[in-house]
């Protein structure tokens, strides 16, 4: 049961081409570390023109102290959020994240294919058509029966990948990996005191 | 991934458009209600028109027929003019909602070229294809046989039981292998366009042979 890859080679890859560590590095080696938070998307929870250390994700565990696991696909759009998510769900059901990050620059595009004119005009009939609107309602439909934190992290211009009331968005430049830190992080902050209380 | 929040709430489906048809159940699926339902022995449909037995009364189907040979329940989550989206997105909704996996899920994998579309004034989702955007779908015909590819791949790795693959027509990408079986139009039903009794008897035939070979 594999996750979606990325098709690029990169050093800063694991060995399944997403940008953090292993799973059993994550997870720990009998798969039960618990303070982790999972990361989906695209290029927007990837950035990979900036060194790993630099971006959002890596910034956010390392303020919480918690590990993460960047399943984040170059332009993967919503299909890839949405294989990854319900694979991983599968696939560590008995230690599910404690929160879900999803970032999506491009929410809205066909998976898979190169995006030349004739796939443009395509996506763009797809539009007007209801096609990626109606991809967008049925995700968001099956995601308002999940119980894990799921926010999203976009741009108030963003198309999003999910409008449920399920999922908390967190308006934010997602380009600005200190800006979205230090959003998610104060939310993290505010969810642990509210625990606490 | 089970995490029922609301069992029973009919906008959790894509519904098959005839609630109020005493054939067919509050979620306008054809078959009993999901709380009837005997989820220690039964099995699971989906596909388009063709499984929800169009043309044919409702003991004349082949889900009918199948689930009857194999003295089990069953559920037909099939919708009318649904496409992949809609086959998907049930069978996903299934996974997550119930915990008690059926025995098998026949799926009777529609044509890519359909998907789901909200309208206006619609609480549910509408199947749409090549009777509503045929420009759309000539130009997007390769990128949803990517995603009809993704989507097949999907149901496999998620299943909690066998998928056996059923199809009406050869012109598919997936589910078009040696393990096929195939819904074939022997005779015309009641409404002169879907297949008819025949044709469902001999496909509930072809699937349990297929289940005892296995």
């Amino acid at each position: 049961m594999d996750l979606l890859q990325n098709t690029i080679k990169d050093p800063s890859f694991n060995s399944v081409s997403h940008r953090c560590k292993e799973v059993p590095d994550v997870l720990g080696p009998n798969l039960d570390f618990r303070k982790y938070f999972l990361v989906l998307g695209d290029n927007a929870g990837l950035h990979m023109h900036k060194p790993v250390e630099e971006t959002w994700p890596y910034l956010v565990s390392k303020e919480t102290s918690y590990r993460y696991y960047n399943a984040c696909i170059i332009d993967g759009g919503l299909e890839a959020v949405r294989f990854n998510l319900l694979i991983w769900l599968k696939k560590y059901s008995h230690n599910l994240p404690k929160m879900i990050y999803i970032s999506c620059e491009w929410a809205n595009r066909f998976y898979g294919v190169e995006y030349d004119e004739e796939i443009k005009e395509a996506s763009t009939l797809g539009d007007t058509a209801g096609y990626f609107l109606g991809r967008q309602k049925l995700f968001s439909m099956l995601v308002e029966q999940l119980d894990v934190p799921i926010y999203q992290i976009l741009r108030s211009t963003d198309i999003p990948v999910l409008i449920s009331s399920n999922v908390k968005n967190i308006i934010v430049d997602h380009t600005d990996d200190i800006a979205v830190t230090q959003s998610v992080v104060e939310g993290f902050r505010d969810a642990q005191r509210a625990i606490s209380v | 991934m089970k995490r029922m929040k609301q069992p029973f709430d009919t906008l959790q489906f894509v519904q098959a458009g005839k609630v109020g048809d005493p054939e067919y159940n509050s979620f306008g699926h054809r078959c009993k209600e999901i709380a009837k339902l005997d989820f220690d022995n039964y099995v699971l449909f989906a596909g388009c028109s063709h499984t929800v037995g169009i043309g044919v009364t409702l003991k004349q189907s082949y889900p009918y027929l199948v689930a009857k040979k194999l003295k089990c329940d069953y559920y037909n989550l099939s919708v009318g003019g649904g496409g992949i989206d809609a086959v998907e997105h049930n069978l996903l909704m299934w996974f997550t909602l119930y915990d008690k996996p059926p025995k098998y899920i026949f799926c009777e994998w529609p044509d890519y070229a359909r998907y789901m579309k909200q309208l206006p004034g619609y609480a549910n989702m509408t199947p749409a294809g090549n009777w509503t955007d045929p420009e759309f779908l000539v130009e997007a015909d390769y990128p949803l046989q990517v995603k009809e590819e993704l989507v097949y791949k999907l149901l496999n790795e998620i299943s909690p039981c066998p998928i056996i693959d059923i199809r009406f027509t050869g012109l598919g990408i997936i589910a078009n292998n040696s393990y096929t079986i195939w819904h074939c139009k022997d005779d015309i039903g009641t409404d002169g366009e879907h297949a008819g009794p025949k044709s469902h008897k001999a496909t509930a035939e072809k699937i349990t042979e297929y289940l005892n070979t296995r």
